[in-house]
């Protein structure tokens, strides 16, 4: 089988972290975030993986190399000369794609969920349409392009609305779908959206099907929505009883949804948590407190500092009393002087900051 | 021979710019090292050997002072020397010289030479001696019926911002003094438009008991204006005002000197200028090298008065500098400090304050019976009495310390301007003029876990649960 991960541009949503890594190769709960669709698909017996590329750095291809290896797929770049919208790049790959009849899985690179290839694969075979969205429950469903289903036949996609002004359902396309290769003739070479042009011709044949996801779905493309998904992330590793999460009955944390890496230096009477991800060989310092924040590799954290709401960048320090908050986003390579306060700054990599940050900017 | 001293030490209904402090605190009992200002001012009274009577005067509740009043009466007691200290209380404000005339019978009761007045508000190194020395000098010569005590401004940009009001760029709103090369005062001007001189009135006088013949003539003035149906505006005859209506004639009516002084000084008008006031009392007391004598040297731990944290001079013992105090830090002997801490520089703490791990204190003042809890930190802040805050706290004011000043002054008008504007930022959103960026928690406020408080006030019995920022919270 065959899968498609939708990757883009240059992620330039998630910056200043993807000024030093392309956005697949950002750790997302200790796991560069390609790694967890590369994994899942894998594991659903995919064997063949199309990467749709605006750009192809070399970091990029050697660390997608080393997954080949590992789990036993072959990946492939598709370079897109110009952006082809999220359509062409199908076309472009026809070649991988169409190598069999087997189904294709497209995905969107920024998306995280559970990703539940295998009873998605069986629903699809079972309904016999050329397509199934994999669709998401929202609670504020006007924001979106929701799906309305038909009345006689279960699952089968009727229309779409775009951002409805009355309730019309609470679905939406959650960027994840199962295709027949026969989908890749609907679409021409040429810069294309399948939302708006492919689907409609799918469910103008009545072959559009929507398979409800389970658990939660989260595009983690900025880093407000970056943080937020790291907490459903942990909570749904919580609810797993995943042995990676730190146990509870650590002194250091609290609240739960935990996850250091075994190479981090936790120092005393830190409180550490809820929903806190800390990568490999940071160091944190005594009478630390963190919560809703994610500490990339490498970093220092300095005695007494306070983080919440945070991501600290990959190298950078963080010194003793200062405190960040409001979506603070440091890149690579930042240090944070003593006592200082920053508040939602976006701080480029190799800044130093010695003065407060009182309001959200972004700092050069 | 005797002199006396009369402390002028205004009153709850006036001095409302010292607010919200001035709900816990009569402003001259505020803590500067951890000493009244107006201990600060009876300590170096005592110092002058001829003085035999301290009044204060008033128009605070008599209860304000009796505590304090006692403590010096037992004091005394033990004392070879005969001394005494009372409060007069001014039936309503007199202004700054109405109640000496007022109370002129009290004052003259046993036919003093010469008496000191001096305003409660003043925080400097009270060269009261020096003073008296000058008089005492000029004497030989001549009779002379008035010293001023004259501050000698070294760098006028910097006064000017350290005193504001509000960073006026017309000149320093202080009496102006100008005098000869031998010191004889020329030229008294109460807060001039424009730079006439670079010495201001300290607050601090020198008089005769020809004081009393100048105000009666002063109070003969104030009823015929008060009782000229012809006078545009409202005069209260009770009020005299020693600048405008005493200190003004000074020069041609009478022989009057100046007293320059060229060191610290500061008038406590609202809570930054305490804050600053504590800043230059600790930098002085740590700069002169004489006295660097620290709370825990063995060779002090045995004296009688090591327990208050003063010599015998009355000068505040500082802290001892190691890892965890950046001088000059003044802590009472009183309180429990972990060993995990960063205090200073510029910190004084009061009695019985608990200091836990981790904590960071940095150019703030906390008041006696406060808890800092673990891994908190406070900057440039003011802490009430009995407060308590929690873990992981931060309490900040971005702060105009002297440092900051130093260095905004050095680069220029351009820099100043921006400070101003920061400061009168924060005075827009929390109205308060004044404000210099601190951060005050009334007494007992409790601020709870992780909680952050910027720039803000805080009135007394509040718990802050949230983080607040450019607030006053009543």
């Amino acid at each position: 089988m065959k899968g498609l991960i939708l990757v883009g541009g240059y992620g330039t949503r998630l910056r200043p972290l993807t000024l030093s890594l392309p956005k697949p190769l950002v750790e997302f709960g200790n796991k560069p975030m390609i790694l967890h669709q590369v994994e899942a698909l894998a594991a659903a017996g995919v064997t063949d993986i199309v990467l749709a590329v605006n750009y192809k750095p070399e970091v990029m291809v050697a660390a997608l190399k080393s997954y080949e290896a590992e789990y036993g797929v072959n990946i492939t770049f598709s370079v897109e000369e110009e952006p082809l919208g999220t359509a062409g790049p199908l076309k472009l790959a026809e070649k991988v794609l169409r190598k069999d009849e087997s189904p294709i899985f497209v995905l969107n690179s920024d998306v995280i969920c559970d990703y539940p290839f295998k009873e998605l694969l069986d629903f699809h075979q079972k309904h016999g349409g050329e397509a199934t969205i994999v669709a998401t429950k929202v609670d504020e469903p006007s924001k979106y392009g929701v799906i309305v289903h038909d009345l006689a036949v279960p699952n089968l996609i009727d229309r779409f609305v775009e951002k409805p002004v009355e309730f019309v359902g609470n679905r939406i396309n959650a960027g994840l779908y199962v295709l027949n290769p026969s989908v890749i003739d609907l679409i021409e070479m040429r810069p294309t959206s399948i939302e708006h042009e492919t689907f409609p011709q799918l469910v103008e044949k009545k072959q559009l099907y929507s398979f409800d996801l389970p658990g939660y779905w989260m595009d983690v493309g900025q880093p407000k929505d970056f943080l937020s998904g790291t907490c459903l992330y942990l909570s749904s590793l919580a609810k797993k009883e995943s042995k990676a999460l730190t146990p509870i009955s650590e002194p250091f944390v609290n609240g739960g949804n935990v996850l250091i890496d075994p190479s981090a230096k936790i120092g005393k009477d830190c409180k550490i948590g809820p929903n806190v991800v800390i990568g490999p060989n940071v160091v944190v310092g005594d009478g630390v407190r963190i919560q809703r924040s994610v500490v990339l590799k490498n970093c220092q954290i300095k005695d007494h500092a306070w983080i919440k709401s945070t991501i600290v960048g990959w190298n950078s320090t963080v010194g003793r009393w200062a405190r960040l908050e409001g979506v603070t986003v440091l890149g690579e390579d930042v240090t944070v002087k003593d006592e200082v306060y920053v508040n939602g700054g976006k701080v480029l990599p190799h800044k130093s900051i010695s003065a407060n940050v009182e309001t959200p900017q972004i700092i050069m | 021979m005797s002199s006396k001293a009369i402390i002028m030490v205004g009153g709850d209904t006036r001095g409302t710019r010292f607010r919200p402090l001035s709900l816990d605190i009569a402003k001259v009992l505020f803590p500067i090292a951890g000493k009244p200002i107006l201990s600060h001012i009876i300590d170096s009274v005592l110092l002058v050997p001829t003085v035999t009577e301290i009044l204060l005067i008033g128009f605070y509740e008599a209860s304000t002072f009796s505590d304090f009043i006692h403590d010096y009466q037992v004091k005394f007691r033990f004392q070879k020397r005969k001394i005494s200290i009372k409060y007069l209380r001014e039936f309503k404000a007199l202004g700054t010289a109405g109640g000496l005339y007022h109370f002129r019978e009290e004052i003259l009761r046993g036919n003093p030479i010469n008496f000191f007045v001096i305003h409660g508000d003043i925080v400097c190194s009270y060269p009261l001696v020096d003073i008296y020395n000058f008089y005492e000098s000029k004497q030989n010569f001549e009779k002379v019926d008035a010293v001023i005590f004259g501050v000698k401004i070294q760098d006028y940009n910097l006064f000017l911002a350290l005193n504001g009001p509000e960073f006026s760029s017309s000149g320093a709103n202080f009496g102006t003094i100008v005098s000869d090369n031998h010191g004889k005062v020329v030229h008294y001007v109460e807060k001039p438009e424009s730079k006439i001189s670079n010495v201001i009135n300290g607050g601090i006088y020198m008089f005769n008991e020809r004081l009393f013949r100048r105000l009666s003539n002063a109070k003969i003035s104030k009823i015929s204006i008060a009782n000229d149906v012809a006078h545009p505006e409202f005069v209260d005859e009770d009020v005299i005002s020693l600048e405008e209506d005493i200190l003004k004639d000074l020069p041609e009516s009478s022989t009057t000197y100046v007293y320059e002084y060229k060191g610290f000084w500061k008038q406590v008008k609202t809570p930054s200028g305490a804050l600053f006031a504590n800043e230059l009392y600790l930098d002085k007391v740590y700069q002169s090298r004489h006295r660097q004598i620290f709370s825990n040297d063995e060779n002090k731990s045995n004296s009688a008065s090591s327990s208050s944290g003063e010599d015998e001079e009355g000068v505040v013992i500082l802290a001892k500098p190691s890892a965890n105090i950046v001088p000059p830090v003044y802590i009472h002997p009183s309180c429990a400090i972990a060993d995990d801490v960063k205090i200073g520089p510029y910190v004084s703490i009061g009695e019985n304050v608990t200091i836990e791990k981790g904590a960071r204190i940095s150019n703030s003042i906390i008041l006696p019976n406060t808890e800092i809890h673990a891994h908190s930190i406070v900057l440039n802040s003011i802490i009430s009495y009995g407060c308590k805050v929690k873990e992981w706290c931060r309490i900040e004011g971005t702060g105009v310390n002297l440092a900051t000043l130093n260095e905004i002054v050095r680069k220029g008008p351009k820099a100043l301007g921006k400070l101003k504007s920061a400061v009168t930022a924060q005075q827009q959103v929390i109205g308060v003029r004044d404000t210099g960026n601190i951060c005050i928690l009334g007494s007992n406020t409790v601020v709870s876990d992780d909680c952050y408080v910027l720039n803000s006030f805080i009135l007394p019995n509040k718990t802050i649960k949230h983080d607040v920022k450019y607030e006053i919270i009543m």
